[in-house]
């Protein structure tokens, strides 16, 4: 049937010479396939101060580089169009996404191992920033390099919104700048509208102020609403429960879910640091204080007119339950805005979601007679280059960061799925300010005024501990929170086990 | 003389051998090595050089007097310093709050998670040895958990658990926000993954055994309890054995359902020993205390297993 030949190649070789050579073969091709996919690829051609810009952004063109980021928005977006970075430079970015604390293993066993599978790094301030600050390079360096393509608007504070160069940027002293302003998650209310309207008088009844949110709203007065709707919902009407905390298993979100609370009721801060640069030698903390007991008894009072799931919903479960139409009322990420705003999976879309800044101190809760503040707090994402690469590796990647946190990039994402923009002229965009107002194609401009026109600015804005030990501080902060709140220990024990134990991490 | 050929085998052999001893060996003795340390890394200043000021042409700027002017260059490098404490990770492990509480944690779902899967593994295997209808279709079914992947399970329970509008929010219970619910939960979940392999495997057990034996026993005697008693039981003990032993190995380690179910939460109500030691590793960065804890379990677990088999071959001898 089949034509065999007289002395084919099969029958020439032996069947142990046949092996030899498939394992010989077998081997070279995974060897070479290990090298290939390890290794990074760096090509450069020679630019002067003098050439053209052109040229500067095109002098690694045939590169390969690795970026490691959050699932985020931005690094959706960007990763969706990065057609445009290698059509202007003909580098090509591969960009990994994860959970923030995933990230944060990955990035960290890459920086403290002295390698460099990823020579771009998202930074987030607190988790990422404060223990590797010193695995970063020096952005300043690449700055000043004629020879580097720069941003027209420059990359010093000026161009970025008050305080996010430093959130990110620096950590612990000014000498350095390790990342710059990606993006930021920055927290306000996202309340539904409708609800509080259709209650409003039955509230006003009750409690004798109307059902609305205000720059003036306190947290006593969140609490009020939380615990009415409650009581709503308990007597059998088909309402949402009132609010619901941040815990699950980001523990820096617990952390700041309850120092916003802290800070906007006298300024309270964990430790006497200049909270926005940071300390390697934080001293003893302030927990076990007179505000931070009289306040973790507050939190926990608030758990108890929580949703249910409270304790077990970290921040993305949280915002689901808001999506999914169980709570009224929820202290979010305006990041988040852009998912609320959606149709297809969101049951709070449609202009049932208004915004507004956090709720402020209340006066009579505060002990240690500063101010009452709208207490807000935020997570700047950075983006930073690994110090362990090689020089033109660190400058190839230098060209994505002024690319990727650039105004039109940080536009382009804003107008895709929902940016968060970090560089002040975004929001000088027309486009962007009419975005402000409903309706939108920006959902995240509905949280601009609550965001960039209150939160982030002094005396309101404050970032939470950068210390080396942020980590380790964050979960003492989740472990001993959660204790209280489930009713295992009181607040004065959870706020002297927080002193106790914080202070021993940093051998006091 | 060794024939050309002879030696191609060893080349075969070599890549077992270097996987061996680069995924088992080689990271076994570095984490001792790693649990006796202190390991630190860090960026050190390591030099300082002036370098000269370029322009937009790359020529050196001049200042006043005529001499280039110069910026200092700092030289940075990563510096890695292992600092030998004999045992003082071993022993922060005892005075550690966290890991007695782990070790409460993991004692209690190992007890109870395991206990309740091999009663519930002998009933069924009762019950699917006797004439039932659709047998062979419910017994397809029973064992169809242990095939699903336990973090899928985690994410799958964390749905049937959740309180508001979950298949199991009629009961009122806290299953995830309340501490001792929260574990109960994660035992519930072993459970139902585990006792299907405890199941089939006492019922491989019970179907080799002979019939002749069970009816020569059942001419002496009309109790099924007793027959159980003094027959069945005594001829599965050592299925049981080894089913209890390769249970207790795998819930010693229990991770996977904590770290999709809970986090280790509400606080560390939760919080399982490796789970515990995950966090201090790769969270923490503290390497060298996670070694020492994960050491500290391994001969826990072997201490186990070779008591375990010792009383095991006492009992046959």
């Amino acid at each position: 049937m089949f034509r065999v030949p007289r002395d084919p190649l099969y029958r020439s070789i032996s069947r142990r010479r046949f092996l030899e050579l498939g394992g010989g073969a077998a081997t070279a091709l995974g060897a070479g396939s290990i090298a290939v996919g390890l290794n990074s690829v760096i090509t450069r051609r020679p630019v002067y101060a003098a050439s053209s810009d052109d040229a500067k952004w095109k002098q690694y063109a045939g590169s390969k580089l690795v970026f490691m980021s959050e699932n985020t928005p931005p690094s959706f977006a960007i990763r969706d169009n990065l057609k445009p970075f290698y059509d202007l430079t003909g580098i090509e970015v591969e960009i990994l996404t994860d959970d923030l604390p995933v990230v944060q293993q990955k990035v960290g066993i890459d920086l403290r191992s002295g390698k460099a599978d990823f020579h771009l790094n998202y930074v987030q301030d607190k988790p990422i920033g404060a223990p590797f600050a010193d695995f970063y390079a020096d952005l300043m360096r690449f700055a000043g390099d004629d020879t580097l393509p720069q941003d027209p608007e420059g990359v010093a504070d000026e161009a970025w919104f008050e305080n996010f160069l430093t959130a990110c940027g620096r950590m612990y002293s000014g000498e350095r700048i390790i990342a710059f302003p990606y993006d930021c998650a920055v927290a306000c209310t996202f309340y539904r509208q409708d609800l509080f309207e259709k209650y409003s008088k039955d509230f006003e009844a009750d409690h004798g102020y109307r059902l609305e949110f205000t720059p003036d709203t306190t947290w006593k007065q969140l609490y009020e609403f939380a615990a009415f709707f409650k009581k709503l919902r308990e007597a059998g009407q088909d309402v949402p429960y009132g609010y619901a905390q941040h815990h699950g298993s980001f523990a820096w979100t617990t952390q700041l879910d309850i120092q916003r609370m802290l800070f906007a009721h006298g300024r309270w801060i964990d430790f006497d640091i200049d909270d926005k640069l940071g300390s390697k030698t934080p001293g003893p903390t302030n927990w076990g204080d007179e505000t931070s007991v009289f306040i973790m008894e507050k939190f926990r009072e608030q758990a108890e007119v929580c949703h249910p799931d409270n304790l077990a919903n970290g921040t993305l479960q949280l915002n689901t339950v808001y999506q999914a139409g169980q709570i009224a009322m929820q202290v979010q990420y305006h990041e988040f805005a852009a998912s609320i705003e959606d149709e297809n999976t969101s049951r709070a879309a449609g202009g049932k979601t208004a915004y507004a800044a956090c709720p402020k101190g209340e006066p009579s809760w505060i002990k240690n007679g500063g101010p009452a503040v709208n207490g807000c707090n935020c997570g700047i994402g950075g983006i930073g280059i690994n110090a362990n690469a090689s020089e033109d590796l660190q400058r190839a990647a230098y060209i994505f960061a002024v690319w990727a946190t650039s105004r039109d990039t940080q536009f382009n994402v804003l107008k895709g799925v929902g940016g968060t923009p970090t560089r002040k002229s975004v929001l000088d965009i027309p486009e962007v300010q009419a975005a402000r107002q409903r309706p939108t194609s920006m959902p995240n401009a509905l949280t601009f005024e609550a965001v960039y026109d209150i939160g982030i600015r002094d005396p309101n804005f404050v970032l939470g501990p950068k210390i080396p030990e942020a980590n380790e501080y964050h979960q003492i902060i989740l472990t001993e929170v959660q204790k209280c709140v489930s009713g295992k220990q009181t607040a004065e024990e959870a706020c002297l086990a927080i002193k106790e134990q914080v202070d021993d991490l940093h051998d006091l | 003389m060794i024939r050309w050929t002879s030696r191609v085998k060893f080349l075969f052999l070599l890549p077992a051998v270097l996987w061996v001893l680069t995924f088992t060996i080689f990271p076994l003795g570095y984490s001792i090595y790693l649990s006796f340390h202190n390991v630190e890394r860090q960026v050190v200043v390591s030099g300082r050089e002036q370098v000269p000021v370029l322009d937009a042409a790359g020529n050196p700027v001049l200042r006043p007097d005529g001499k280039p002017r110069t910026r200092t260059e700092v030289q940075r490098e990563l510096q890695t310093t292992f600092t030998w404490n004999q045992f003082a990770n071993y022993a922060r492990a005892f005075r550690d709050e966290q890991v007695w509480n782990a070790v409460r944690v993991t004692g209690t779902f190992v007890l109870v998670g395991v206990t309740t899967q091999i009663l519930l593994g002998l009933a069924l295997a009762w019950l699917f040895n006797r004439n039932i209808v659709a047998r062979g279709f419910l017994r397809s079914i029973m064992i169809l958990p242990i095939f699903a992947t336990p973090i899928a399970i985690g994410y799958l329970f964390f749905t049937i658990f959740y309180e508001v509008g979950g298949p199991l929010s009629w009961t009122g219970v806290p299953w995830l926000s309340n501490p001792n619910w929260a574990l109960t939960s994660v035992i519930i979940v072993d459970i139902w993954q585990w006792t299907p392999f405890c199941f089939l495997v006492f019922l491989a057990a019970l179907q080799g055994i002979p019939d002749e034996m069970l009816e020569s026993a059942r001419l002496d005697t009309s109790s099924e309890w007793d027959l159980w008693r003094y027959v069945i039981l005594p001829m599965l003990l050592p299925v049981i054995a080894i089913v209890l032993l390769l249970r207790l190995a795998e819930a010693l380690k229990l991770f996977d359902i904590v770290a999709t179910l809970t986090k280790g939460g509400p606080g560390i109500a939760t919080q399982s020993y490796t789970y515990y030691a995950f966090n201090v590793g790769f969270k923490l960065n503290d390497f060298g205390y996670a070694s020492a804890m994960a050491f500290l379990l391994l001969i826990v677990v072997m201490v186990i297993v070779t008591l375990f088999f010792r009383r095991l071959r006492q009992s046959y001898e």
